[in-house]
């Protein structure tokens, strides 16, 4: 850690320690409350702000770890009104260790359902999650037997913990929390939390399964989430519907959008000053509050996305950065380098049979039988919408329904019979797509760093500084104009730059075979020039380079072989020359009818 | 037979609930969470206006005082986060927060009732049938054919299905996208109005009181598939399930159920209930 971050956490400390000594048993008491409302804040930016899934119904988990404490330690009469209080530490154990398990299997349960490769927008998992904390209140408030109705639980406080020890206890919480979260975020683990959310399909075609990271990080923010609201309950004394509902759901967004997504430390900072401030208003002004609340949400939506708190933190970031350089990451190449490609050139390694797919009566690829051989520079071309890139498609992802047969003889991996994209991606199939696709809030490092793992799971804790890559992937960084950029982030490289970078991340995930789509797009003829050395390079060791493309000069110049894709058939597979002066590609170029 | 008026009459309310909904998010892809706001709003102008001018006049007021509402917010705020989808959501849901909170300052939580402006019964199929809930279903299926003719049939329709296809040729081929788009969120936010109060004498009137109507029409509306007959089964769909559910089991497990069936059917058809796409896989 660096000298002000030190000087800054002890600051904190020395304030959080003091504070309560200078105000009476309230203030403790809801200044407790606020910093568990901070965990909860902290972990509903990890689920939104770094993993990218908004949840609106984040106060569920909060509410099922609450019911569930109070649930274990009452006993209810038939309508559900709270006869005795059965306080012992089994039975809080027991209630906040089962309010965690729920919460953490229904969170996973909601989140497989919602969270699929194949739904790509919010809306599912915002209605869904809206949808379960709705319900969730109706049927607390018709279920007396389970949290006693309308009434909801009471009185069944810890006994012998004074307002101070709480205090305490919470701050610690606090602290450990923010600590670990602080921890994952900046590691590597973190990187691939911010890459999925940036940008799932890339994630996914570098070899990491996104759902799964998706999945696993909501399941985590709910475990935590219920942690704090047991912690609550054992506090209060109180469990009742309003934990579920949808207010106390819609504070947590503010607090998050308020404080900054995705920093950490400013949700943490939102909801302790909103919680404290909506304390005392709500007691002259219940719902003037609401009021507040709702007009802070849309202003800071529409008019501030960074939010108002973490702006703050990054900037006081920046200019401690000034004076104290943090440790940059650097790309450098691998010493030992292992060529990365299979040594045996010309044997394939993939071998496509009579692939069909479709959509509805309409037929994109119609029996396509191709095989890619390694150490060998292959040139797709065809008309527009000819199939190529479908043909990617459906060959870098099996789980998309196409007849036919695809086998992968790629050495030490044993593919099923319809592997994911991301399974593909790691057994050594690398896909470059047609519109330059990178993650907006890495840097070059960061991506080149997250590339080179190929899918293996990052270390949660772990913070690598030095990115080591293949010598091919330097070259190619210098090529396309990297140097010396590696800590900009990718959304403000230029578009040239952003196709530089994806074919440089292609690479670093050490390939065997390598699909790129149309990687000179955009390219002036300069670059074109040094992109197919670089393709050159890629074929000489040992990798099967599969190249899309429109250009017929730039593939006549490169190519060992070319494939001539049209209406869903190879119409041509050939030595470049030939092809080049077959009728057939010709009059299909010029747009008539073949066959 | 009382369980089958019952299903048919909730099918009816989701699926005026959901008209409004659905136009604002196939064309704008707004989801609209104010909607229920925007319902409140109808309804308490329903109350005000009703007693001494009609149910007609104030049902066509709030329409007025909701489309004028929901102007505003699409010129002072949407237009701002435009194809954002989560960023819509969250500024609309504060939005409803407001208007239901400002319901609350002024008409105070308490539940209201109101007139019926059809009353009586009658008999048919040896059941009782009420008037008011039969011009409800009447005026639901209205809607969806206004809505199918709408789109299919006139100059309006075809310009604002362009709009949905590919705004920016629809910008370069002449056509003002920005008044489109305004003009349908204009539309969404006066019918939620107007339906809040054609609903408000069958309900009990508190500012919050289209809440849980919100959840099974945001369900039906993500389950249609962006089809206007998608749209129409789904909402049938989970009306039927609720009723269902109500009557043979519990109520609080309705709400569940209607979660589930939404969700099992999108894990079956990702891309939700659209007919026409059976039809051109048997093809």
């Amino acid at each position: 850690m660096s000298r002000p971050v030190v000087v800054a956490t002890a600051a904190a400390a020395v304030v959080v320690l003091v504070a309560p000594y200078l105000t009476g048993t309230y203030y403790q008491q809801l200044l407790a409350q606020a910093f568990l409302y901070a965990i909860v804040a902290v972990s509903l930016d990890f689920v939104w702000g770094y993993a990218g899934v908004p949840d609106l119904g984040h106060a569920l988990w909060f509410g099922i770890g609450a019911l569930s404490v109070g649930h274990a330690t009452t006993v209810l009469s038939d309508v559900g009104l709270v006869e005795e209080v059965h306080g012992s530490f089994g039975r809080y154990a027991l209630g906040t260790v089962a309010g965690v398990v729920i919460a953490t299997a229904l969170a996973a349960i909601v989140a497989r359902l919602c969270l699929s490769s194949r739904r790509t927008n919010d809306f599912y998992i915002v209605v869904v999650t809206l949808a379960l904390a709705t319900a969730a209140v109706t049927v607390y408030d018709q279920t007396p037997a389970l949290g006693g109705g309308e009434n909801g639980l009471f009185g069944f406080n810890l006994q012998n913990v004074t307002p101070l020890g709480w205090y305490y206890i919470t701050a610690a919480l606090l602290a450990v929390t923010v600590a670990v979260a602080l921890v994952v975020v900046r590691s590597d683990f973190g990187l691939l939390m911010r890459a999925v959310r940036d940008n799932a399909p890339r994630a996914r075609y570098l070899g990491y399964n996104d759902v799964n990271v998706k999945i696993g990080v909501f399941t985590a923010g709910a475990a935590v989430t219920a942690l704090a609201g047991a912690v609550f309950a054992m506090m209060t004394g109180v469990a009742n519907d309003g934990q579920f509902s949808f207010t106390l759901a819609t504070s947590m967004l503010v607090w998050v959008a308020v404080g900054g997504r995705a920093t950490i430390v400013g949700p943490m900072v939102g909801a302790i000053v909103m919680s404290l401030a909506g304390a005392k208003l709500n007691e002259h002004f219940p719902a003037q509050w609401t009021i507040i609340e709702g007009a802070l949400l849309i202003a800071v939506v529409v008019f501030v996305p960074g939010g108002l708190i973490g702006p703050l933190v990054r900037l006081a970031g920046r200019l401690l950065a000034r004076r104290y350089p943090p440790r940059g990451r650097t790309v450098t190449a691998a010493a030992a380098a292992r060529p990365t490609g299979d040594s045996g050139g010309g044997r394939p390694v993939i071998r496509i049979r009579d692939l069909v797919f479709g959509y509805g009566s309409l037929r994109v690829l119609d029996g396509v039988t191709l095989d890619v051989v390694a150490g060998e520079l292959l040139c797709v071309v065809g008309p527009n919408g000819a199939g190529k890139s479908t043909l990617t498609s459906v060959i870098t992802d099996r789980r998309l329904r196409a007849q036919g047969e695809v086998e992968y003889l790629l050495q030490g991996h044993r593919l099923g019979a319809r592997p994911a994209a991301h399974e593909i991606a790691r057994a050594g199939v690398g896909r470059k797509f047609q519109i330059p696709s990178v993650f907006a809030s890495l840097t070059v490092a960061e991506a080149l760093l997250l590339a080179g793992r190929r899918g293996a799971p990052p270390s949660p804790w772990r913070r690598s500084t030095s990115v080591e890559v293949a010598p091919a992937v330097v070259d190619i960084v210098r090529i396309a104009g990297l140097d010396g950029r590696a800590d900009t982030l990718s959304s403000d490289l230029s578009h040239g730059l952003r196709q530089g970078l994806e074919v440089a991340m292609t690479v670093a995930a050490r390939p065997r075979v390598i699909i790129l789509d149309e990687p000179t797009a955009g390219l002036t003829a300069h670059e074109r020039h040094d992109i197919g050395r670089v393709l050159e390079h890629l074929r000489d060791i040992g990798i099967a380079v599969v190249l899309i493309e429109h250009d017929l000069d730039f593939v006549v110049r490169v190519s060992d072989r070319v494939v001539v894709l049209h209406g869903g058939r190879v119409i041509e597979d050939g030595p470049p020359e030939t092809v080049r002066g077959s009728e057939v590609v010709r009059s299909a170029y010029l747009g008539t009818a073949v066959r | 037979m009382t369980v089958l008026i019952s299903m048919v009459n909730a099918s009816a309310t989701t699926l005026l609930v959901v008209m409004g909904l659905a136009i604002v998010l196939g064309l704008m892809h707004i989801v609209n969470l104010a909607q229920t706001g925007f319902m409140a709003v109808g309804v308490y102008t329903g109350l005000e206006i009703g007693p001494r001018l009609g149910f007609w006049t104030g049902a066509l007021a709030a329409a007025v005082l909701a489309g004028l509402i929901g102007a505003a917010a699409e010129t002072l705020l949407l237009r701002r986060v435009r194809e954002r989808m989560l960023e819509t959501m969250l500024a609309t849901w504060g939005l409803s927060l407001i208007l239901t909170q400002l319901i609350t300052l002024r008409y105070g939580p308490d539940s209201r009732v109101m007139a019926t402006p059809l009353h009586g019964s009658f008999h048919l199929f040896g059941t009782t049938w009420q008037k008011y809930r039969v011009l409800l279903v009447v005026a639901a299926i209205l809607l969806v054919v206004a809505m199918w003719a709408l789109t299919r049939f006139t100059r309006v329709g075809l310009r604002v299905r362009m709009c949905m296809a590919d705004p920016d040729l629809a910008e370069d081929s002449g056509i003002n996208t920005l008044l489109v788009r305004q003009a349908t969120f204009v539309l969404g936010c006066a019918l939620a109005g107007f339906v809040g109060v054609l609903l408000g004498p069958i309900s009990g009137i508190d500012p919050n009181f289209a809440g849980n109507l919100l959840i099974p029409a945001f369900l039906a509306v993500m389950m249609s598939g962006r089809t206007l007959h998608g749209l129409v089964i789904s909402g049938i769909a989970l009306a039927v399930v609720q009723v269902g559910f109500a009557y043979w089991s519990k109520p609080a497990y309705a709400t569940v159920a209607v979660i589930a069936v939404a969700v099992v059917v999108l894990g079956v058809l990702p891309d939700g209930i659209d007919l026409r796409r059976f039809r051109r896989a048997h093809v």
